[in-house]
């Protein structure tokens, strides 16, 4: 206990495996509540956050060759199935995460008027662009890339996106969403716009946002911005891990109001969560959920507040007292 | 950290990546299947299992293993 080497390692150990564990869904209330009293113990929680940073880093990997060839390997492997216990459950939980669609579309050309790319809800698609660059779409999303001499333009229309852009100090890549414009060389980012609204995250480099032709703000790496209308709100310092957790197909909830949480959750399924006991709207909620996932994110909130899940005969879901 | 203009992507940050590389391709074969499935093809535990022919329990403890060793990997 006292030898903090020892008791550093098992730590990390045992945060990789509640890591792995919690991958497994859904997640019954009961493993919840003891995750979450694990968490409570000091330390937990910063190695917990440490394996989710490293699972979250690792993702910059995903198209090198040699990660490629490994991943491939792992596919071609000859699966040894019996006729196996627990098969059904399997099967279930597969469909149940199905509702996430990710589609890997390969583009070229350089379209005169622009190409459109859009995703359906639950749907996220990766596109690799003419330029090299990289978007990633989230759910009901609709955007269209126009590539001419000098810029690299996009428009976002609504809708998520998360932008890694290739250097080109030639070329200049602009985001368009409404009235307001970020404007970047080489860098990494994500903006997401719902109406008049527009949140931008710096993850990486540096951008230039203006919004209506007027110059606001100049963002770096960790900060994130609020356009409303073209009004500015205050460049915060931000986590840029849960504003882009989305891009790993997940939603990290940290200390959300249920009802954000529900909104945000919703954003993901054709059949809504809906929060049916208001008084409940303001309560602080943490945690992770699969985009899509409803159900275990449901699941979750039962196990923590005093509310009851119930599926609709259309879907839906509804908590309640 | 932060430069004042967007510069060429740094060697430090290319050499982190080098370094994550190398640290899962050294996992061990079985545990490694585990981990890529789950990090680059988005699979659930679940589907995992049934890519493999093992256990979802098997896949959890694989998959706890493989995050350990990474991560007393980076602190080294």
């Amino acid at each position: 206990m006292t030898d903090n080497g020892v008791s550093g390692d098992d730590t990390r150990a045992q945060a990789a495996h509640w890591y792995a564990h919690l991958q497994t869904l859904p997640v019954s209330a009961r493993t919840l509540e003891e995750f979450f009293a694990w968490r409570r113990i000091e330390g937990n929680r910063d190695a917990y956050i440490a394996v989710d940073r490293f699972y979250n880093q690792a993702g910059s990997l995903a198209d090198r060759p040699a990660i490629l060839a490994a991943t491939q390997q792992a596919m071609n492997r000859p699966a040894h199935r019996s006729g196996s216990r627990g098969f059904t459950i399997c099967t279930l939980v597969a469909a149940a995460a199905a509702l996430l669609v990710v589609g890997v579309t390969l583009v070229a050309g350089w379209p005169a008027d622009g190409d459109r790319y859009a995703t359906r809800i639950g749907e996220q698609r990766k596109l690799m662009l003419a330029d090299g660059s990289r978007v990633m779409l989230d759910t009901d999303t609709a955007m269209t890339v126009k590539f001419v001499d000098g810029a690299r333009r996009v428009s976002l229309d609504h809708g998520q996106a998360y932008f890694t852009v290739a250097h080109d100090a030639a070329r200049p890549f602009s985001v368009d969403a409404g009235g307001a414009r970020v404007l970047a060389t080489g860098t990494q980012f994500d903006v997401h716009r719902d109406g008049d609204t527009v949140d931008v995250t710096l993850v990486e480099g540096s951008v230039r946002v203006s919004a209506d032709d007027r110059p606001v703000a100049r963002l770096r790496a960790g900060q994130a911005l609020t356009l409303n209308s073209g009004r500015l709100s205050a460049i915060k310092a931000v986590d840029t891990a849960p504003a882009t957790a989305w891009t790993r197909g997940r939603i990290v909830l940290d200390g959300m109001t249920l009802q954000d949480a529900v909104t945000a959750v919703n954003r993901y399924v054709d059949t809504p969560v809906r929060l049916d006991t208001p008084g409940f709207a303001d309560a602080r909620i943490s945690g992770t959920v699969d985009t899509g996932d409803a159900r275990s994110f449901a699941a979750a909130v039962t196990a923590v507040l005093p509310l009851k899940a119930q599926t609709d005969s259309d879907g839906s879901i509804s908590l309640r007292q | 950290m932060v430069g004042t203009s967007a510069g060429q992507p740094g060697l430090l940050e290319q050499e982190a990546v080098l370094e994550l590389e190398r640290i899962v391709l050294d996992l061990p074969e079985k545990i490694r299947d585990v981990f890529v499935l789950s990090r680059f093809r988005h699979m659930t535990n679940a589907e995992i299992a049934t890519t493999l022919g093992i256990s979802v329990k098997t896949v959890e403890w694989r998959m706890g293993k493989a995050l350990a060793y990474c991560m007393s990997r980076l602190r080294d």
